[in-house]
């Protein structure tokens, strides 16, 4: 019995396990909170924490959107443009001469922008039939384009209750943010882990032909994982527009990278199928520490997207690892 | 004849996976010019002796000698250095590239300047393909050729670097009638030339017609060693599965209800033609058919997978318009596809999950998936086809091949589906998980549900249905009731 308990230990902490690399990650990212704070005490101080926080939570709800749609085996690079249109949108209805426009509409406004077109890349993707990347590649410049022809000026935010949304706290230090993000976790773990959507998601993603054959609808589950996706970037326009309490044309440039860094981090594999949100969480952390944690450490900016490109390629290359042995499984 | 002149000796070989012994003190020895089967239940250990064998799992215990020299195969390229080439079952040729640059993979002939010598590959290949007896064009597109074709082109870039020991698995799974015999004469070509053939099938005709001697593997163990014509059938299966199978196809005498399922002049491109049958409740009605037949077009589309040019479905009467496999669930079908790797199972996903994938709208009520009905669900299939794994929980991706195929029987079971279609239901899968899938349709049968079945094991076609239906060129040819007719004038009807 002794050995069983040995190598259930042994499965758990294995990067290459099936289950999860969830462990993995937890020691990753304490020894970086241990050699951070060894070079720079300020990294593990309230008001920093509190800022790496408050920053991490958008591309953590994004990542929480991303995870549905790769889950299917698709990809949507999309979601940095979603936020920019997003985010001008929402900043936009507050410069509309001297209408008053109430809160709710505005959140909703931002929302149904990030899910009109997650809609355009569901349909073109399962409707017409184009391979998801190429489509959101697309979509990423249509929209990047459209974000610019709007957000050339910035758009000032001086509603006060709208920026507190982003940049508010409860209980003195937690971050309002990571409320939201905490909830669209939880709320997503439940709908992939106990809806028949959820399952019908891994099915597509597991074996596309046998999903079909089994008469799951692919089309409509994939359809609904861009909506989601688009979603959540949406919720990301939000956010950032409220926590700079502007938006201009440039936000969310280059954000699909980070967001699919966390996705792969967190150990949802680009092959589908397979991974939880679980380590989404940790995931979201250690990317989110990672530049303020260089920055302290006086590491030249210019070496912290490199930073963070490596951290991909490690990610991705464990992820391959793990394709090849699911591989075998044919065999 | 095989020489005396022992080509390969592999003795006390002993493999351990985590918890199996896959290989327990197995010893087989290969000489010149002959050609041994190797015969056993999926699971019994034969795959993983090939894998040793080239160099694909690394040798822990046990000896390999090859012409007298020990090996250690540390690699693959060892092994191919040995001259040891295995033709897997999936054949693995680069589709978009000539004949030739398949022949040559790896292996580019250059002239001095260290440029590729078309010319000489060229005339290189003519000749050994001419040797094999084939007018393959060398430069032929490989995604042109017939599946027959494909596997004789592995051959000519297996001897052509010099192989003296071939692994053939299952080589005939994909081929008809015709191309069968194109490889058994190259196999005998291959033997006259000295090299040394291991041939793994489940076919038993198969085994016969071309072996010289047969290794029995069971459970990791050696069980038998004879030569081929001082052993019969019988002996064989009785060695295989380790016990007597007194009746390895039980028929049962099952009433027959009213028609539940009709096709009328289904056509589909130029594959299906016309097609027109109907099913009763309780029957098994098979279709025989050689590649290209149409017998797997018509299965597709019948559940909706592709799309029918004209004709009709009806389900009780009914009339439906299948145009996705979703309907056809819907209208009380299942589908047992002819590859349950590739298209009838997720198998990065658990048992539970593969099980109840086609009924996960039962699972709970309205969107929600409730666990605790889905484990109760499956664990009575799990226990009802009395499926092998440790449990519901575990990857469908790691259970044996016979052990998969129930899963996705239990799959359709689960849904309940009253006409069954199984296309190849017992490719690639061992005796013992055989007789069960049979006893699993008739057990179906004996609850009214109709049965369709394509396959192209004639011996099967004619113990378990009860209805043959002989397609060629996408054509219905003939129709016959099993117990009126026999194999010569089915195949006869089949290839003329």
């Amino acid at each position: 019995m002794n050995d069983q308990k040995r190598n259930d230990f042994l499965n758990a902490i294995n990067p290459f396990n099936k289950n999860s690399m969830t462990p993995t990650l937890l020691i990753v990212y304490a020894l970086m909170i241990l050699i951070f704070s060894l070079i720079n005490p300020l990294f593990i101080s309230l008001a920093n924490i509190k800022s790496i926080v408050a920053n991490l939570t958008i591309s953590g709800i994004m990542a929480v959107g991303l995870t549905t749609v790769i889950l299917t085996g698709n990809f949507d690079i999309s979601v940095g443009s979603i936020l920019g249109v997003s985010a001008i949108v929402c900043a936009k209805l507050y410069n509309i001469g001297d209408t008053y426009i109430p809160l709710p509409v505005v959140i909703l406004a931002g929302i149904a922008v990030g899910a009109a077109i997650g809609a355009i890349n569901g349909f073109l993707v399962t409707v017409v039939g184009i391979n998801s990347i190429i489509t959101t590649l697309g979509t990423l410049a249509v929209f990047r384009g459209l974000a610019y022809l709007y957000g050339t000026e910035t758009a000032q935010i001086y509603y006060k209750p709208y920026v507190f949304m982003g940049r508010g706290y409860v209980f003195k230090h937690v971050p309002l943010t990571l409320i939201y993000f905490i909830v669209i976790l939880v709320l997503m773990y439940v709908v992939l882990r106990f809806t028949k959507f959820g399952r019908n998601v891994y099915q597509v993603g597991a074996n596309l032909q046998a999903a079909r054959l089994a008469g799951v609808s692919i089309k409509k589950t994939t359809f609904y994982t861009f909506i989601i996706s688009g979603i959540t970037a949406g919720i990301g326009g939000i956010l950032l527009s409220s926590q700079l309490s502007f938006a201009q044309g440039v936000f969310g440039l280059g954000y699909e990278f980070k967001i699919l860094a966390i996705c792969v981090l967190g150990g949802i594999s680009l092959a589908g199928g397979r991974g939880t949100l679980v380590g989404i969480i940790v995931a979201t952390f250690i990317l989110g520490s990672i530049s303020n944690g260089l920055a302290l450490s006086k590491v030249p900016i210019e070496w912290r997207d490199a930073f963070e490109g490596i951290i991909l390629i490690i990610a991705i290359m464990v992820d391959s690892i793990r394709i090849s042995r699911r591989a075998l499984l044919r065999a | 004849m095989p020489d005396n002149e022992i080509l390969m000796e592999m003795s006390g070989i002993t493999k351990n996976f985590p918890g199996v012994l896959a290989l327990d003190d197995v010893s087989v020895s290969l000489y010149k010019g002959e050609i041994l089967g190797l015969l056993g239940e999926n699971g019994a250990g034969k795959s993983t002796l090939i894998k040793i064998l080239s160099g694909a799992y690394m040798l822990e215990k046990g000896k390999i000698i090859i012409k007298g020299k020990e090996c250690k195969f540390l690699s693959p390229h060892e092994s191919l250095a040995a001259g040891i080439r295995v033709i897997y079952q999936e054949l693995t040729s680069f589709e978009p590239l000539t004949v030739l640059e398949n022949i040559f993979a790896g292996e580019v002939v250059t002239n001095k300047a260290g440029f590729v010598s078309w010319k000489e590959m060229a005339a290189k290949s003519k000749k050994i393909l001419s040797m094999l007896g084939s007018e393959i064009n060398p430069s032929e597109l490989m995604e042109n050729l017939s599946v027959g074709q494909k596997q004789i082109v592995e051959i000519a870039k297996a001897i052509h670097g010099n192989a003296k020991i071939i692994v053939m698995d299952e080589p005939t799974s994909a081929l008809d009638e015709k191309e069968v015999n194109t490889l058994y004469s190259v196999i005998r070509k291959l033997r006259e030339q000295g090299v040394g053939v291991i041939y793994i099938s489940h076919r038993m005709e198969e085994i016969f017609q071309i072996t010289d001697r047969v290794a029995v593997l069971r459970d990791g163990k050696k069980v038998g060693d004879i030569k081929t014509h001082e052993t019969n059938k019988f002996e064989l299966v009785n060695l295989i599965v380790g016990r007597e199978l007194s009746e390895q196809y039980p028929k049962r005498d099952i009433k027959k209800g009213k028609v539940i399922f009709e096709v009328k002049d289904l056509t589909y491109l130029n594959k299906v033609k016309n097609v027109s049958f109907n099913l009763r409740e309780g029957e098994i009605v098979a279709f025989f058919g050689l590649l290209g037949a149409g017998t797997h077009q018509l299965f597709s589309v019948i559940f909706g997978d592709k799309k029918a040019t004209s004709g009709e479905i009806y389900v009780d009467g009914r009339m439906i318009n299948v145009t996705n496999p979703n309907i056809a669930k819907k209208s009380g079908l299942g589908y047992i596809p002819i590859d349950r790797k590739e298209e009838g199972l997720a198998l990065v996903m658990d048992l539970k999950q593969n099980i109840t994938s086609a009924n996960i709208e039962e699972m709970g009520a309205g969107f929600i998936l409730n666990k605790r009905t889905e484990n109760e669900h499956a664990t009575k299939w799990f226990n009802t086809l009395n499926i092998k794994a440790p449990s519901i929980d575990t990857l469908a991706g790691s259970l044996s091949g016979g052990n998969q195929q129930k899963v996705v029987v239990a799959k359709w079971l689960e849904k309940n589906s009253r006409i069954l279609l199984m296309n190849e239901p017992t490719r690639g899968i061992d005796v013992g998980s055989k007789s069960e899938i049979y006893m699993i349709a008739e057990d179906l049968c004996e609850k009214g549900v109709g049965v369709l079945m394509v396959s192209s094991e004639l011996p099967e076609i004619l113990a378990i249905s009860d209805r043959v239906i002989v397609m060629r060129d996408g054509e219905i040819v003939g129709e016959f009731v099993t117990k009126d007719t026999d194999q010569e004038e089915l195949m006869h009807l089949a290839s003329a």
